[in-house]
């Protein structure tokens, strides 16, 4: 599953989650195989990404290509900005996690 | 030791609120207005108007139609929204002349519009109403930094030199420095500029959200923002250490960690939508 925008949106894909607009009312099924009518319903209604089935995002991509190495430098470097919290707790630790694949994949990106 | 409404009262002589908004504010204030009336004014400043009718066309508002006119804006984002976002869009070019030796003002900016879009999309994701004032709010959390580094440039400078030899978050050297934060900084300007309680409140009270009386459920929100733009290094705002999070401000929130990863991608979409639109490269002379 990946999350797509919308401009990438292709006829054919396939919804792995429903689709609700901003007051939750349901657009689109899960399940739902994306037309160009279905495309264009989803951009007026303001939705920005929605999840599709069967392909990988290009982090995911970027993720597969990410050594141990590269970790352990962008953990060094982040490290010192994380001083002060309390590193143990569950919501720091993701957040800490989620701020080194940050940093990891703008850093593939660059290379 | 140097007292929050001194600083201000000095920076109101060399600073005050961008006039639009005063002219907005008079305009939605006056019982014989209309759309039409607050258009004309927004119309007067075309930078405003472009970056207005930006905004309401982005996936950030998510209007079902393209929206081609301000006073259609206006209509569908309300008057009194129009006049936060004037706000909040034009509050950049109020803080000229900020040595770039002290802070960087783009990275500035995009940490406070960081805070902004994530407190938005926090309170939309657990159903507050209205989420779009919370962008506001986060905009302007750290405003008092803003007077500090104008009004006392050589105070600033041994706050960030000695919390980076301390190790500690720049708050907490504020107080030993000048005997106030630039929380309650921030508090004391939007007050004399007499913006609602609201704005004041979350401003005051970003580090100590368990002290916010009237606005607890925003307080939280925009400290919670803040810790995450920290955390994902959007701008910065001087502080060189993520600040600590209050473990029962995220309780009350009641979100789980699926959600939280998937909060920061829309926020990081939405962030660089933003700072698409506000350019700040543009309005920070």
């Amino acid at each position: 599953m990946a999350l797509i925008t919308i401009d990438k949106l292709i006829a054919g894909m396939v919804l792995d989650t429903e689709v609700c607009d901003r007051t939750g009312r349901v657009l689109l099924k899960c399940g739902c195989e994306l037309t160009e009518w279905h495309i264009g319903k989803l951009a007026s209604s303001g939705v920005v990404e929605v999840d599709i089935a069967g392909i990988e995002s290009s982090s995911d991509q970027t993720d597969k290509n990410i050594t141990p190495e590269m970790m352990q430098q962008c953990i060094d470097v982040l490290d010192p900005a994380f001083t002060l919290v309390d590193k143990d707790w569950d919501v720091m630790k993701e957040l800490h996690r989620l701020a080194v694949l940050k940093v990891v994949r703008k850093k593939m990106e660059e290379e | 030791m140097l007292l929050p409404s001194k600083i201000v009262a000095d920076f109101k002589g060399t600073a005050s609120l961008p006039v639009i908004y005063f002219k907005l504010n008079e305009a939605i204030n006056d019982p014989n207005t209309s759309i039409h009336k607050i258009s004309n004014v927004i119309s007067e400043d075309a930078s405003l108007s472009a970056r207005l009718l930006k905004l309401v066309n982005s996936p950030f508002y998510g209007f079902p139609q393209s929206v081609g006119t301000i006073s259609e804006a206006v209509f569908l984002v309300g008057s009194q929204q129009v006049r936060d976002v004037a706000l909040a869009t034009t509050m950049m070019s109020t803080f000229n002349g900020i040595p770039g030796d002290l802070m960087n003002m783009e990275k500035f900016w995009m940490h406070s519009l960081a805070c902004g879009v994530g407190a938005k999309v926090i309170a939309e994701t657990i159903g507050e109403p209205e989420f779009e004032r919370f962008f506001v709010a986060g905009v302007l959390h750290d405003i008092g930094r803003l007077v500090l580094f104008s009004k006392a440039p050589e105070e600033s400078k041994i706050i960030l030199q000695r919390a980076q030899r301390e190790k500690r978050p720049l708050v907490d050297v504020e107080y030993d420095e000048i005997g106030c934060s630039h929380a309650e900084i921030g508090r004391a300007l939007l007050d004399a500029w007499k913006l609602p309680q609201y704005y004041q409140e979350v401003a005051g009270f970003h580090h100590a959200p368990e002290s916010a009386q009237q606005y607890p459920l925003e307080t939280v929100i925009v400290h919670v923002a803040d810790t995450i733009a920290h955390t994902l290094q959007f701008g910065t705002s001087g502080e060189l250490y993520v600040p600590r999070m209050n473990k029962n401000s995220w309780h009350k929130l009641n979100l789980s960690l699926n959600q939280l990863s998937k909060l920061i991608h829309v926020i990081e979409h939405e962030v660089n939508l933003v700072l698409n639109m506000i350019q700040p490269k543009e309005v920070v002379a």
